[in-house]
């Protein structure tokens, strides 16, 4: 009878390499996994090599030149620092960044506020709520120039709705009292709301996606031991929230920070530059008019340094929370 | 033919986590072997690795006269059944058997005999045509035990099967199985936490542990002669019972020695001690419960009496230790009862020290 | 003192009016698009508005008889399907690889797909265009597809990433065992149980490459060559008082969402959970 025997008391075996007989002609060798893992890889690296780090690279590069034209055989003239120093002190370049900044903070606030506030009220039950859910999507997948295009009809000076409103409530004495995008205060609040009405379903989004695995039994817990609903609210729902709340304001600074097209194509970043932001600055200087490349790409490198400030805390609080 | 054989087979992830330190064995052609073991042992990493799906950091795995170590798992003659089954999800019942023909090029007529027969084998006849997902438990698992043995491989590897099914059938799968190897005779490996699926299975049962091979033996041998504690408090339940004592020379005579225990012990057993600390093993089964004060006995107290529906489990306090002792249903043992514990002399065993390696001293 | 039941009603009657409150505000600028490219001329600008017209189809019939809207369609149509076609083979068999395989620096490889995906587009914007310059991509639908690729691919492959990952392991060594190689197991095991992920993130792909503008608008200046949201824009300008043929326009180019809403219903989140990061 066979039986289990040790190996140190067994002859050593014949190393033998035969064909398998398993799968018809197929040779013994394999792919290993990482060589395939690498074929399978390769070609998306390269589509990042060559669509994001190199013309990331040759975007910094480029800022030490001046180059006005797209014939780039002449090379441009390397110049140094002196687009940085150009930057550092043209007024338009710390207006743009003021308004940029001033612009994200307005518009993430109110789409975090909103969309909570939203994502909260959808939260609860009630007929048709699957609908709904799905229709308050529909700004945020609109393409961003026909959200444009019927906003600026909305804000019609003569003959828009929203002026139209306002007038029956009997808050302005004449229909064409506000033209909208013409002044610079409303204008910026115009630009905001097309923002914040355009973006916010995402927050709403990522808030109930987080909302709907708060266990239940906490609040059941929590109105066990006296706790109404306000202090509910505030002990439970915000505090569970408040990390998904926070990678949401990160993100949203980020995208509305460098968002070009909503604010151009609303106003160009007028009227008398109230809404001229640092990506329509890009845009003006490098590729509309000017043609200063250099330029424009000292602009966006400053930009590319202020996300990476912002990324570096964002990964740092994934990482912090991956441990957790 | 198809043994398996392990050269020094072993997996370490990274640097330096071993989950399996170094397999050397041979399994002889036809046999059910289980590889058993609390999890985190390596008994799973080890059949891994015979199926190909996991890569040995070294050593070398030969099928009969085969290395194939390299090979790719479809290369390997092998089937396998998952814990989890792994029927594919988007295809019938039938399609599932017939992957691994399909794959191998075999005409659909060959084929559909092929699943008409195993079909009939395992009385899945009437839902090939139904999705996976539309099974029951037992169901699913029998058409995951069909798609290993449609394709009638040399060795078939079987990863925990069993351990999804609800406890009545499980029961009965298991002589399902045990039916199907007597029928078949093909190399089986089986892996499973439970060492009572594995007693009854196997023709051989290879114990793990921390990825170290304790033991390879027929059920019965494991069973009787454990060769060190881990193995003897892993096999069998209850666990066996382990009395810390203390080995002593009285009057030139070897004795276990624990506080009102004192035991005799063959002097050829006690010279192969290398310890002074020392664990009694005994099996539930292995003591003989009688009134208090009888000759040869050791009192006890009984903590509690279990009845367990075809026996009861008494629980001792003995010299320190607790311990369980089997009785039959009918006996009157309760609670608080002294009694007096005596021990069948051949089925004591020995382990030289008290930790899991300690191994069991036998006199040859 | 009043009852639990009345308060409960009282709730829901709250909560009644605020979903028809948030359905206004979302939904009234769609359902003005809408109306307004159904209006006549002098509709458009009656004071006060008319909230529902008479239906007209003036606009729709102009707007593909005598602009070029229908060319820059079908534009759009072609450059969206090309880029989403690309970074969809690449970024599932990419996704596959850093699920499933071992690659060395994978995990600064996913790291940097997520990087790549939050990065904007207005950042990359002048190296492109002096890039296909150069290289003869300015004005070419291909080049257009090529720097859709930013976003699409990394897009892809972060959500594909999810998808791979929630199907079992087991399935695909079962596969093997069977006697499938590695890119059969993917071929004909994961890829099915992935499938409606991998349309869904499809769709995806070509609706943010359907709503880009930046990239569109500098790299493609030729008339004939624009596709729709560049074309849209100028045309718009171009066509000041004429609102009912914009609302037309915007009308047309959002239906391609419209219709795919119903299908994505169910992947919503995942995709703008992922998409949301930029698009």
């Amino acid at each position: 009878m066979t039986r289990i025997y040790d190996r140190n008391v067994a002859e050593p075996a014949e190393e033998h390499r035969a064909s398998p007989r398993a799968v018809g002609g197929v040779g013994p060798t394999i792919i290993p996994d990482r060589w395939l893992g690498a074929a399978m890889l390769a070609p998306s690296v390269l589509v990042f090599l060559a669509l994001l780090i190199f013309p990331l690279g040759y975007g910094i590069y480029t800022s030490f030149f001046r180059i006005d034209t797209l014939d780039l055989s002449t090379g441009g003239t390397f110049v140094g620092f002196e687009n940085y120093l150009w930057l550092l002190g043209n007024e338009q370049f710390w207006h743009a960044l003021k308004t940029s900044t001033m612009f994200s903070v307005v518009v993430v606030s109110l789409q975090i506020v909103l969309g909570t506030a939203v994502a909260l009220l959808l939260n609860s039950s009630f007929k048709g709520r699957t609908l709904v859910r799905g229709l308050i999507l529909f700004p945020y997948m609109m393409p961003v120039v026909a959200v444009v295009l019927v906003w600026l009809l909305l804000y019609n000076a003569i003959f828009g709705v929203i002026n139209y409103l306002i007038f029956s409530v009997g808050f302005i004495p004449r229909v064409d009292s506000i033209a909208w995008l013409a002044n610079p205060t409303s204008a910026f609040i115009g630009v905001v709301l097309v923002a914040v009405w355009k973006y916010f379903p995402f927050v709403v989004v990522i808030v109930l996606a987080r909302l709907q695995v708060i266990p239940q039994d906490l609040y059941e817990a929590a109105k066990i031991d006296g706790a109404g609903p306000i202090s509910r609210f505030f002990d439970i729902t915000l505090r569970e929230l408040r990390d998904v709340l926070l990678v949401v304001a990160l993100l949203r600074t980020i995208f509305i920070f460098n968002n070009f097209e909503i604010v151009y194509l609303m106003t160009h970043g007028g009227p008398m530059q109230a809404t001229l932001t640092l990506p329509i600055l890009v845009y003006e200087t490098a590729l509309d008019g000017d043609r200063s490349f250099g330029r424009g790409s000292a602009i966006a490198v400053v930009m590319f340094a202020i996300l990476m400030c912002v990324m570096t805390v964002y990964f740092r609080f994934l990482r912090k929370e991956d441990q957790k | 033919m198809a043994s398996v054989k392990f050269d020094k087979l072993r997996k370490v992830y990274g640097k330096d986590v071993v989950a399996v330190a170094g397999l050397d064995f041979e399994i002889p052609d036809g046999l059910f072997v289980s590889l058993v073991g609390p999890s985190g042992c390596g008994k799973s990493t080890a059949l891994r690795m015979i199926a190909g799906l996991e890569e040995p950091t070294s050593g070398r795995l030969i099928f009969g006269d085969q290395d194939v170590t390299d090979r790719e798992p479809r290369n390997r003659d092998i089937a396998m059944v998952f814990q989890s089954y792994a029927l594919y999800p988007h295809m019938t019942v039938s399609e599932n058997l017939q992957y691994g023909l399909k794959k191998r090029g075999v005409s659909s007529e060959e084929r559909s005999i092929s699943v008409k027969r195993i079909a009939h084998m395992l009385h899945i006849e009437t839902f090939l045509d139904r999705k996976p997902r539309q099974l029951s438990g037992g169901q699913r698992q029998r058409v995951a035990l069909g798609r290993a043995l449609i394709r009638d491989p040399e060795v078939f590897l079987l990863d925990e099967p069993l351990s999804n099914l609800d406890a009545k059938l499980r029961v009965h799968m298991r002589a399902e199985l045990a039916t199907l190897h007597q029928r078949l005779r093909k190399t089986m490996i089986y892996v499973t936490h439970d060492q009572l699926e594995a007693m009854t299975l196997s023709d051989r049962i290879v114990v793990m542990n921390h990825g170290v091979v304790q033991q390879i033996g027929s059920p019965a041998e494991i069973y009787n002669s454990p060769s060190n504690r881990f193995v003897a408090e892993f096999m069998g339940t209850p666990s066996m019972n382990m009395i810390p004592c203390t080995l002593k020379q009285e009057n030139g005579e070897p004795r276990l020695i624990a506080k009102n225990l004192s035991i005799p012990l063959s002097k050829q057993v006690a010279s192969l001690a290398s310890r002074t600390e020392v664990a009694l093993g005994v099996r539930s089964e292995d003591f003989e419960i009688g009134a208090p004060g009888i000759v040869g006995g050791v009192d006890a107290r009984v903590l509690v009496a279990e009845l367990t529906g075809a026996e009861k489990y008494i629980y001792l306090e003995l010299a320190d230790a607790k311990v369980i002792a089997r009785a039959p249903a009918d006996s009157p043992i309760c609670a608080g009862d002294n009694v007096s514990l005596s021990f069948k002399p051949h089925q004591m065993h020995v382990f030289d020290g008290r930790g899991d390696e300690a191994a069991a001293l036998r006199a040859a | 003192m009043i009852s639990l039941s009345m308060r409960k009603r009282f709730t829901s009657v709250r909560t009644y009016l605020l979903v028809a409150l948030l359905l206004m505000f979302v939904g009234f600028p769609l359902y003005w698009m809408l109306m307004s490219s159904l209006k006549n001329s002098s509709d458009i600008v009656r004071l006060p508005p008319v909230w529902w017209p008479l239906p007209t189809w003036e606009h729709y019939d102009e707007l593909f008889s005598v602009t070029k809207f229908g060319r820059w369609f079908l534009n759009s149509l072609i450059v969206c399907s090309m880029s989403t076609v690309i970074a969809v083979f690449l970024g599932v068999i990419g996704a596959y690889s850093l699920v499933r395989l071992k690659v060395p620096g994978k995990e600064v490889l996913a790291r940097s797909v997520l990087l790549a995906y939050m990065f904007p587009g207005v950042l990359l914007v002048i190296p492109l265009v002096l890039v296909f310059s150069h290289l003869g991509l300015i004005n070419s639908q291909f080049g257009l597809s090529l720097a859709y690729l930013t976003f699409a691919l990394p897009f892809v492959m972060w959500v594909m990433r999810d998808f791979f990952g929630s199907v079992p392991v087991d399935l695909e060594e079962a596969a093997m065992i069977d006697g499938a190689s590695r890119l059969e197991a993917l071929r004909d095991v994961v890829i099915p149980q992935a499938y409606p992920g991998i349309i869904a993130t499809s769709i995806f792909a070509f609706l943010f490459a359907w709503n880009e503008y930046l990239f569109s608008a500098i790299l493609v200046r030729d008339h004939d060559l624009m596709t729709l949201p560049p074309a849209m824009a100028n045309f718009a300008s171009a066509m000041d008082t004429r609102w009912g043929l914009v609302m037309a326009a915007s009308t047309v180019a959002t239906l391609p969402m419209a219709m795919a809403f119903a299908f994505l219903q169910k992947y919503l989140v995942t995709g703008i959970g992922a998409g949301g990061v930029k698009g």
